[in-house]
C-alpha cells in the first residue's frame, strides 16, 4: 500500500509541474496566482528568446553642482575574466540584477506611456534610485542627482549605446 | 556550492551602496525583516557552501545528508528572497531539484517518493528544454540565425572573437541556431531512447552547456541542467522496460489471436 505522504508528494508536484506549464504560457490572468510565488519557484525556461538580449544595461547617473550637471559616471559591475567564467563568474549576480531591475522599468513605462510619471512610483525604479543615490558624494555642492539606463551594443570602437531611460531629478539628502 | 562561494565574493553587494541594500530591496520587501536577515547573511552563505559541500560528499540519503539538504534549501530560499532579483533559470532548477530532494528523503526516505521525484525532475528538464526551444522556433530572429551574433556582441554573454568569427560566418550561425532549436525542442524525446542513444543524447546536453559556460559565462547553467540528467536517464530506462515489459505481454495475445484466425 502507497504511504499517505507519498500520495501528497506526487500530487504536490504534479499540481506544480501544470503550473510550471501553465506559468510558461503567459496567459493574462495568471498573475492572479503567480503573484503567490514570492521565492519565484515557477520557474520561466525561455532562454534568450523570443527575443534575445542584444545589449549590455549600464546604470549611469550624474550630479547637479548649482545647476549645473556634472558628467555621467558609470555604476560599473565588474566583469570576470572571460578565460575563468565558465567555472567562477560571481559579478553576474549584480549585472543580472541590474538587467532585470531596468527591464522591469522599461516594461512599465512602455505600459503607461499616457502617464508617464507612473513609473517614479515603480519598485524597481525605486529600487535603482536607492542604489544610485547611496553612491558616495563628493562634497556638499551636490545638490541633486540623476540616473539613467543606457544600452550598449559591441565591442571596442564598434561599440554602440543607446539610452534608454533617463530618471527625474532627485535631491540628495545631506 | 559554486554559487555560494560567489556569493560570499559578491557579499559586499548587499551593503549600503550595493544593489542588493537593504534600501534597494525594501521596495519590495518589508525592511525589518530584511535588516533582521541581514544580520545573517554571512553566516547564511558560509552555512549553503559548507552545507553543499557536504551534501556532496554524504548524499542526500544520510541523517546528515537529509539535514544539509535542509540548511542548503533554507538558506538559497532565504537569498533569494533577499535579493529579490539577480537570479537566472540555473538558479531556479537547482533549487527545484533540490526542494524534490526534500520530498524525497524527509522525513524519512522511501522508494516511492524517490521514485515521483525522479520522474518529476525529468519531466521539468524537458519542460525547460522543450519551452527553450520552442520560444527559439518561434523567434524570427532565431529562425535566421541572427540571434548568436547579437548576443555575442555582449560583454554579459558575448565574447568579441565569437562575435566577429559569427558575423563573418553566418552561415554558421545559423546552423548553430537551428542545432540548438532542434536540440531543445526535442529534447522530451529522450525519454523514447535507451542504450546508447540516451547516453550521446545526454552528452551531446553536457557538451551544450559546457560550450554555453566557456563562451558565454553561463557557468550555474553547467551544473543545473546535467545534474538533472540521471533522473532523465533513469525515467527513460523505466519508460523503455514498461514497454518492453508490455510488448511481451502482446505477443503472446497477438499470437493467440494468430491461431483463432487459423
Amino acid at each position: 500500500m502507497t504511504e499517505p505522504w507519498a500520495i501528497i508528494v506526487a500530487a504536490v508536484l504534479g499540481l506544480f509541474f501544470l503550473a510550471g506549464v501553465l506559468h510558461q504560457l503567459r496567459l493574462d490572468r495568471w498573475w492572479l496566482v503567480s503573484r503567490y510565488d514570492i521565492f519565484h519557484l515557477l520557474p520561466r525556461y525561455s532562454f534568450f528568446a523570443p527575443n534575445p538580449g542584444r545589449h549590455d544595461t549600464h546604470v549611469v547617473y550624474r550630479d547637479r553642482i548649482g545647476g549645473q550637471d556634472t558628467p555621467w559616471c558609470q555604476l560599473q559591475p565588474g566583469y570576470t575574466d572571460r578565460r575563468w567564467r565558465w567555472i567562477w563568474n560571481p559579478n553576474r549576480y549584480q549585472r543580472k540584477a541590474v538587467s532585470d531591475l531596468a527591464n522591469a522599468l522599461l516594461q512599465i513605462e512602455r505600459r503607461n506611456r499616457e502617464s508617464a510619471r507612473v513609473v517614479l512610483l515603480s519598485s524597481s525604479y525605486i529600487s535603482l534610485l536607492v542604489w544610485v543615490m547611496a553612491q558616495p558624494s563628493p562634497g556638499e555642492s551636490h545638490t541633486h542627482r540623476q540616473f539613467a539606463v543606457v544600452g550598449s551594443n559591441g565591442f571596442g570602437e564598434a561599440r554602440q549605446l543607446e539610452v534608454r531611460f533617463v530618471s527625474e531629478v532627485h535631491r540628495i539628502r545631506s | 556550492m559554486v554559487s555560494g562561494l560567489e556569493l560570499l565574493r559578491e557579499r559586499h553587494q548587499f551593503g549600503d551602496a550595493g544593489v542588493f541594500s537593504v534600501n534597494a530591496v525594501a521596495a519590495f520587501h518589508n525592511r525589518t525583516t530584511l535588516k533582521q536577515l541581514d544580520r545573517l547573511l554571512t553566516p547564511i552563505l558560509f552555512l549553503e557552501t559548507v552545507a553543499a559541500c557536504a551534501l556532496v560528499v554524504t548524499g542526500p540519503f544520510s541523517k546528515l545528508g537529509r539535514l544539509a539538504l535542509l540548511l542548503v534549501c533554507g538558506s538559497i530560499l532565504a537569498l533569494r528572497w533577499r535579493r529579490h532579483a539577480g537570479g537566472d533559470g540555473a538558479e531556479q532548477m537547482s533549487l527545484l531539484v533540490l526542494l524534490a530532494a526534500c520530498l524525497a528523503v524527509m522525513p524519512w526516505p522511501s522508494p516511492t517518493r524517490v521514485r515521483i521525484v525522479v520522474i518529476f525532475i525529468a519531466a521539468q528538464a524537458c519542460l525547460a528544454y522543450a519551452t527553450a526551444g520552442i520560444a527559439k522556433l518561434f523567434s524570427q530572429t532565431w529562425r535566421e540565425g541572427q540571434a548568436l551574433p547579437a548576443i555575442f556582441l555582449t560583454n554579459n554573454y558575448g565574447d568579441p572573437r565569437m562575435a566577429v568569427f559569427l558575423e563573418n560566418h553566418l552561415n554558421i550561425a545559423w546552423l548553430i541556431s537551428w542545432t540548438v532549436i532542434l536540440y531543445e525542442s526535442l529534447f522530451p524525446v529522450v525519454l523514447l531512447t535507451s542504450g546508447w542513444l540516451l547516453i550521446a543524447a545526454l552528452a551531446l546536453g553536457v557538451l551544450f552547456h559546457l560550450s554555453c559556460a566557456v563562451t558565454m559565462g553561463l557557468n550555474g547553467f553547467l551544473w543545473a541542467f546535467p545534474a538533472s540528467y540521471p533522473c532523465v536517464a533513469a525515467f527513460a530506462m523505466e519508460i523503455s522496460s514498461f514497454t518492453s515489459h508490455s510488448s511481451a505481454m502482446l505477443l503472446p495475445a497477438a499470437q493467440s489471436g494468430h491461431f483463432m484466425c487459423l
